[in-house]
């Protein structure tokens, strides 16, 4: 185990009757952003729900701050932080019942935090949770998990439904988090312009299996979008492409840079994330 | 201690919305009062309605997905299924207090003695039928959810059900009960004993049901 190392997933397995999330392995270092990013079905929800203890692995371990994330559970949660993309609280709430239920659960809950969250975020203290808005519904929830002094962060979608300006203050709060560098955010999503205006990291999966995991340049210089004519199309391109797209005019694809290197009489474009995410889940 | 505490506080919390359907429980009893009816129907009365009451929980639970949020808070597993039931039993204890100050202010107004036996006989023997009912539901709930356990949690309220109208129908089981009552050490000790057997195989159930889930 890293010290540095805020989050690591070792050799994880869970085994479901139509979906196996197959020996995932990543790490996340202190003081970063690293997004969750895949298909739907990838494995994004699974691997979030193991790191919260709402499913046992079938194999590996998770490790949270170098503590087992099943047997050092409460020590963990004490740190953790969680926003998913719908409200978990019950719709009768209001925000003075959130804090009066949640505070007691941790130590370090800090009430003067959670009051200045609410008053930036202007949320009424006494609406109803179910009458609130979905933005002021995240707004709560990320109220709630930046109160007890989290270090790690732990973001299911939580930005899908929000309209832009709401999303980019998301993203700002999220960059003050980090300012400090002792704290993480794995942000899982389908949103990949928030990942590349916030991400440091990524980790890519495709129907349980890892794809990449590292820098945000290296998985963005590890590919490139490849174009020609129908005639250029050998069947060696074909056999080293992901989510070919062929039309009577042209084809498209995804190749590895490296295997790249032996097409330069091609077009050869840089990918976008999208890029990545849909070619790689056409494969 | 405190994380079961502060559970069994989220849990009244969840559903303080609907905590005012004790007030028909106040008007049931009052009703079977003014009847005459004894400590014993009164106070199983409540152990049956509580009973009821308790599948409240696990409809906003699963409702609001609150699984998310008892994952993210600090909170061990066996401690939220132990605070799920000391929020379930305080509401159950209220609901049977609620029973004894109803019969006896019936008491006061009919004018009829109140046996202290006869409390202590109406609780023990209450808390026997609210244990197995709550036993037999609790574990079914945190292992199917709300909507998947909803009918088999009928089963418990059937069984005591038969349980309490049988002697009405034999001749036996009523003598069988009359000599039974009459060793009022015998039965407590019974009742309260088998209460706490089933609330500890309960408890445990529930913690493995839960862990199955995952």
């Amino acid at each position: 185990m890293n010290d540095n190392n805020i989050l690591e997933f070792r050799d994880i397995t869970k085994h479901f009757p139509n979906f196996t999330l197959d020996h995932l392995t990543f790490h996340l270092p202190r003081g970063y952003i690293m997004g969750l990013i895949g298909a739907n079905g990838a494995g994004k929800t699974t691997a979030v729900r193991l790191i919260l203890n709402m499913l046992d692995p079938d194999g590996g371990e998770i490790r949270v701050f170098g503590l087992d994330s099943r047997r050092q559970e409460k020590e963990i949660k004490e740190q953790t932080g969680a926003v998913f993309d719908s409200s978990f609280f019950p719709d009768t709430w209001t925000v003075d019942d959130t804090e009066r239920a949640i505070s007691p659960f941790y130590r370090e809950w800090n009430p003067q935090t959670f009051r200045q969250m609410i008053r930036r975020f202007r949320l009424p203290a006494r609406t109803k949770i179910g009458e609130l808005s979905r933005g002021m519904q995240m707004k709560l929830m990320l109220a709630c998990a930046l109160s007890h002094n989290a270090r790690l962060l732990i973001l299911d979608e939580p930005t899908s439904g929000l309209d832009p300006a709401t999303r980019d203050e998301f993203l700002d709060i999220l960059q003050e988090y980090i300012s400090d560098g002792e704290k993480s955010v794995l942000f899982s999503t389908h949103i990949t312009a928030d990942l590349e205006r916030t991400a440091d990291y990524i980790t890519c999966l495709d129907r349980g299996k890892l794809i990449y995991t590292g820098s945000m340049e290296g998985l963005l210089q590890k590919y490139y979008l490849i174009k020609g004519r129908p005639d250029e199309l050998t069947p060696e391109l074909q056999a080293r492409l992901y989510g070919l797209r062929q039309t009577p005019v042209g084809f498209e694809g995804l190749i590895e840079a490296r295997a790249a290197a032996h097409y330069n009489g091609y077009l050869l474009d840089p990918p976008t994330i999208d890029d990545i995410i849909i070619h790689i889940s056409r494969r | 201690m405190t994380a079961i505490y502060n559970m069994a506080k989220l849990d009244f919390y969840t559903t303080k919305s609907q905590n005012s359907m004790y007030l028909s429980l106040a008007m049931v009893l009052g009703l079977f009062a003014l009847m005459g009816t004894s400590f014993t129907v009164l106070s199983i009365t409540a152990a049956w309605f509580t009973a009821l009451l308790s599948v409240n929980i696990f409809t906003i639970q699963e409702k609001n997905d609150l699984d998310r949020l008892y994952a993210s808070l600090s909170l061990r597993l066996e401690h939220m299924v132990a605070g799920r039931y000391l929020f379930l039993y305080a509401g159950y204890f209220a609901a049977l207090l609620l029973s004894i100050l109803i019969g006896g202010a019936s008491a006061l107004w009919h004018q009829t003695p109140v046996r202290p036996e006869e409390i202590m006989t109406a609780l023990c023997v209450s808390l026997l039928a609210f244990t197995l009912i709550a036993g037999v539901q609790l574990p079914v709930y945190f292992r199917l959810g709300y909507s998947r356990a909803k009918i088999w949690c009928l089963v418990p309220f059937l069984a005591v059900m038969l349980v309490v109208v049988l002697p009405a129908f034999s001749q036996r089981v009523l003598a069988a009960v009359t000599v039974i009552s009459r060793h009022h050490s015998l039965l407590w000790t019974g009742c309260l004993a088998a209460s706490l057997l089933i609330l500890a195989v309960s408890l445990w159930a529930s913690i493995i049901c839960c862990r199955q889930r995952r």
